[in-house]
C-alpha cells in the first residue's frame, strides 16, 4: 500500500491534530490498542473517538492512546510491531507525553483512565516522569491552538509503516512541530538491527527550518537530546530507558551531501539532461566525539521517507517524481506529498 | 563478466605500464583498432605487441594505440563504443591521451606518428594537434611504482581503473591513474544521457584520485582533464575549457569537508556487524559556466564509514575484494597489496 495522506488540515487544537494523526495511521494499517478519554479507560482502544473535549475525546486531562503498527520483518526481530503512546497534558493541548516501543509493546504497567501502560523497551520522545506521575514536555510541542496547518503522510507495507506529520504556521512557511517514524530502506541496514528505524520528535516550534528540517545536518553528530529526543535510533539491544539518553538509544541525524550542495544551503543544479531536480538518498548515522574513533557510532541506514535534492528549494515547493506533486520540499529535504497544491 | 585484475605489477617503464593496461583492456573485451610503433602504422591495430622500444614496441617516440570498448546500450546512444588513444611522447613519462565517447577515432590522417581524430574527442592529457602533438608528463620516474589494473566486463559496463602506487621509500604514495567509470544503471536518465560515464586522467602526483570533495568543481581543468563527463551534446572539445559540455565532475562526500564519509573523520563501523559500511558515490558538477548538476552514481567506487590506512583491504563478498585508496574503496583482486 502506498502512503495515506491528510494534508493542509487546520486543527482547532493539538488534541485534534493528534487525533487526525492517529486516524491516518489507522487508515494506513495501525491499530489503536488501548485508550482513555481521561475518565474512562478502554483496554480495547474504543473509548477515544475524537480530538474534542468531553466523553470520548482526546482533549481531556491525561487522555491517551496506544497505537501499534502492523507486523514487519527485515531486522533481527521476527514480526516486529512498533508502538507509540500519546498522552495529553492536564491543562492544554500543546504539551504532550509521547513514548515509543520498538518491539516489546506497551503491555506492562497499570493502564487506567489517566495512566499509560509501560513497555520493557520504552523510550520517551517527549515528556518525562512516571506513568503514574507523568510530566509533559515543557514549553509545549504544538504552537498556539488554531495557528498552524498540519500535514500527515502515513506509509503502508511498502514503506514499512513509516509516517511523518509536521506543522507549518498558518499563512506562512515557518516550520512547527513534527514527528516521524522513518523505517530504513531494505538492504541499507544490517539484518542484526533490532529496530531498523529512526524515531523523530522535533524540538519546539518557531525555528524557520525547525520541525523535520532539523534532522538533516552537514555532518553526522552525536546528539544527546532528550525531551524532545529529536532523532533517535537503537544502536544495540533495547532496554527500558525512559527519558534517559544513556544507553543504546542514540541521538541520530542524517548527513547531507557535501557542504555546498545537496542537503545544505547551496545548490548543485537541476539534472543537465532532464532539467528536473535530482532526488538522492538520505543516510542516517552517528559519529563519535572522538576523531578517528572507529566504534561507538556508524551508519544506521537510508531513509524511506526523505530525499535530498540537487537544488535547494523553498519550503512547500513541490515536484513530480512518479506522480504529479508527489514530493514536497521542507527544510532541506523532500517528503512524500499527495498531489495537492500546498496551502500556506 | 566480473572484474579481471592485474595488480602489484612493477613495470620497467611507463610504456610497459600502458601496454599492460592495453592488454588488460583487451582481455576484458576491448579491441585495439589501430596502432603504430612510431615507425610503422597499422590500420588494423596489429603493429604494437609490447611495451618495449624498437619494432613493435610502444616505448618509441610518437608510438600510439587506438582502443575501443565493446558496444553498450545503457544510455541514449545506441551501441555506444567508447574509445581512447594513447600516444607516447619523447620519453616513457610523456603521454597524450584522447577520449571519444561515441563517434570513434575514425577521422584525421592516422600515420606512424599521427593519431587519428574523432568528432567528439576530449583531451584527457596533452594537447596540440594530431600532427603537432604536445604531451603531459604523466608517469613517475621509471621503476618507482607499482601498477594496478582493474577492468570490468559487461556487468560493470566496461568500467576500468589503473593506478600507480609508490614503492620502497615512496610506499603509501599515490601516483598517476586513469579510469572510465560507467555509471550505475538507474542513477542517470538513460533516455537522455548520451555518455553515462565519468572519464578520468590524473595528474602525475595523483593525489588520491583528486575526485572526492565536499565542494563541487566550478571551473574546468585541462592537461590533465581530471574527471570529465558529458553534461550535454558532444562536440570536438579537444582541450577547450570553455564552450563545451565536457565538464569536470567530482564525487561529493557525505558531509562537510571535515566530517563524514570521504574525509578524514570516521562515522564508525556498523554498530551491529562491527564492519565498515560502504556507500554509493555520486558525481556532480557545479560549474559557473555551462551545464551542471548530478551525473550519476559510480560503478567503481564506494565511500566507507571509516577512514582506513592507504591500501587497506576489506572483505565484502570474498577475501580482500576491496582496497582503500585515498578516500574511496575500489574493487580488488584478493591479493595482498605490495609496495
Amino acid at each position: 500500500m502506498a502512503y495515506s495522506f491528510s494534508v493542509a488540515n487546520t486543527p482547532a487544537t493539538g488534541a485534534v491534530a493528534i487525533y487526525l494523526l492517529i486516524s491516518t495511521m489507522v487508515t494506513a494499517g495501525w491499530t489503536k490498542v488501548m485508550d482513555s478519554d481521561g475518565t474512562t479507560y478502554s483496554s480495547a482502544g474504543t473509548q477515544v473517538t475524537s480530538g474534542g473535549a468531553g466523553a470520548g475525546g482526546l482533549a481531556n486531562s491525561k487522555a491517551w492512546v496506544r497505537m501499534r503498527a502492523p507486523t514487519v520483518n527485515g531486522g533481527s526481530v521476527v514480526n516486529q510491531q512498533r508502538e507509540i503512546t500519546f498522552q495529553r497534558n492536564t491543562a492544554n493541548n500543546t504539551q504532550w507525553r509521547v513514548k515509543y516501543s520498538a518491539s516489546a509493546g506497551f503491555t506492562g504497567g497499570s493502564p487506567s483512565a489517566t495512566v499509560t501502560p509501560s513497555s520493557t523497551d520504552e523510550i520517551f520522545l517527549f515528556g518525562d516522569g512516571t506513568d503514574a506521575v507523568p510530566t509533559f514536555g515543557a514549553g509545549g510541542w504544538f504552537t498556539t491552538d488554531g495557528n498552524y496547518r498540519w500535514h500527515i503522510a502515513c506509509g503502508g507495507s511498502a514503506e514499512f509503516y513509516s509516517f511523518v506529520a509536521f506543522a507549518l504556521t498558518s499563512g506562512g512557511t515557518t516550520g512547527g512541530c513534527a514527528i516521524a517514524l522513518d523505517v530504513m530502506q531494505s538492504g541499507t541496514y544490517s539484518a542484526l538491527d533490532v529496530d531498523p528505524a529512526v524515531m523523530y520528535f522535533s524540538s519546539a516550534h518557531g525555528n524557520p527550518n525547525a520541525g523535520i528540517g532539523e534532522i538533516a545536518t552537514s555532518e553526522f553528530k552525536n546528539l544527546t537530546s532528550a525531551n524532545p529526543c529529536q532523532g533517535r535510533a537503537w544502536y544495540g539491544p533495547t532496554s527500558a530507558l525512559g527519558g534517559s539518553v544513556v544507553g543504546n538509544s542514540r541521538g541520530i541525524t542524517m548527513c547531507g551531501w557535501g557542504n555546498q550542495a545537496i542537503g545544505g544551503g547551496g545548490t548543485a543544479a537541476a539534472n543537465p539532461w532532464t532539467t528536473n531536480d535530482d532526488l538522492l538518498p538520505a543516510l542516517y548515522g552517528i559519529r563519535t566525539n572522538a576523531v578517528f574513533a572507529i566504534t561507538g557510532g556508524g551508519a544506521k541506514g537510508f531513509s524511506t521517507l526523505f530525499r535530498f535534492g540537487s537544488v535547494n528549494r523553498t519550503n512547500l515547493d513541490t515536484c513530480d517524481t512518479v506522480a504529479t506533486k508527489d514530493k514536497i520540499f521542507f527544510g532541506t529535504m523532500w517528503l512524500p506529498w499527495n498531489g495537492s497544491v500546498p496551502v500556506a | 563478466m566480473a572484474y579481471i585484475y592485474s595488480v602489484n605489477n612493477a613495470p620497467a617503464t611507463g610504456a610497459v605500464a600502458v601496454y599492460q593496461l592495453i592488454a588488460q583492456l583487451v582481455a576484458a573485451g576491448w579491441i585495439k583498432k589501430m596502432d603504430s610503433d612510431g615507425t610503422v602504422y597499422s590500420a588494423t591495430g596489429v603493429q604494437v605487441t609490447s611495451g618495449a622500444s624498437g619494432s613493435g614496441g610502444l616505448g618509441n617516440n610518437s608510438a600510439w594505440i587506438r582502443i575501443q570498448a565493446p558496444a553498450l546500450n545503457n544510455g541514449a546512444t545506441v551501441n555506444q563504443t567508447r574509445e581512447f588513444t594513447f600516444q607516447r611522447g619523447t620519453s616513457d613519462l610523456l603521454w597524450r591521451i584522447k577520449y571519444s565517447s561515441t563517434a570513434g577515432f575514425t577521422g584525421g590522417a592516422p600515420a606512424a606518428t599521427v593519431t587519428s581524430s574523432s568528432t567528439d574527442e576530449v583531451f584527457m592529457a596533452g594537447g596540440g594537434t594530431d600532427a603537432a602533438p604536445t604531451f603531459y608528463s604523466w608517469f613517475q620516474t621509471n621503476a618507482t611504482y607499482r601498477w594496478h589494473m582493474i577492468t570490468g566486463g559487461a556487468a560493470e559496463f566496461y568500467s576500468f581503473i589503473a593506478f600507480a602506487t609508490g614503492t620502497a621509500a615512496l610506499a603509501g604514495t599515490q601516483f598517476n591513474a586513469i579510469f572510465v567509470d560507467s555509471l550505475t544503471a538507474g542513477s542517470f536518465p538513460a533516455a537522455n544521457d548520451i555518455d553515462p560515464a565519468v572519464v578520468y586522467v590524473s595528474t602525475a602526483a595523483g593525489t588520491l584520485f583528486e575526485i572526492v570533495s565536499s565542494a563541487l568543481p566550478t571551473v574546468n581543468i585541462t592537461n590533465p582533464a581530471l574527471a570529465r563527463a558529458w553534461l550535454g551534446a558532444t562536440s570536438a572539445a579537444g582541450a577547450a575549457i570553455t564552450g563545451t559540455n565536457s565538464q569536470n565532475v567530482k564525487c561529493i562526500a557525505y558531509g562537510s569537508s571535515s566530517i563524514g564519509f570521504g574525509s578524514q573523520s570516521p562515522a564508525g563501523v556498523n554498530p551491529w556487524t562491527r564492519r565498515d559500511d560502504l556507500f554509493p558515490v555520486v558525481y556532480a558538477c557545479k560549474t559557473a559556466a555551462g551545464p551542471k548538476g548530478i551525473k550519476g552514481f559510480s560503478t567503481l567506487f564506494q565511500m566507507g564509514s571509516v577512514y582506513r590506512d592507504y591500501q587497506a583491504t576489506l572483505d565484502v563478498v570474498t577475501v580482500r575484494d576491496r582496497i582503500f585508496i585515498g578516500t574511496l574503496w575500489l574493487p580488488w583482486s584478493g591479493a595482498r597489496p605490495k609496495y
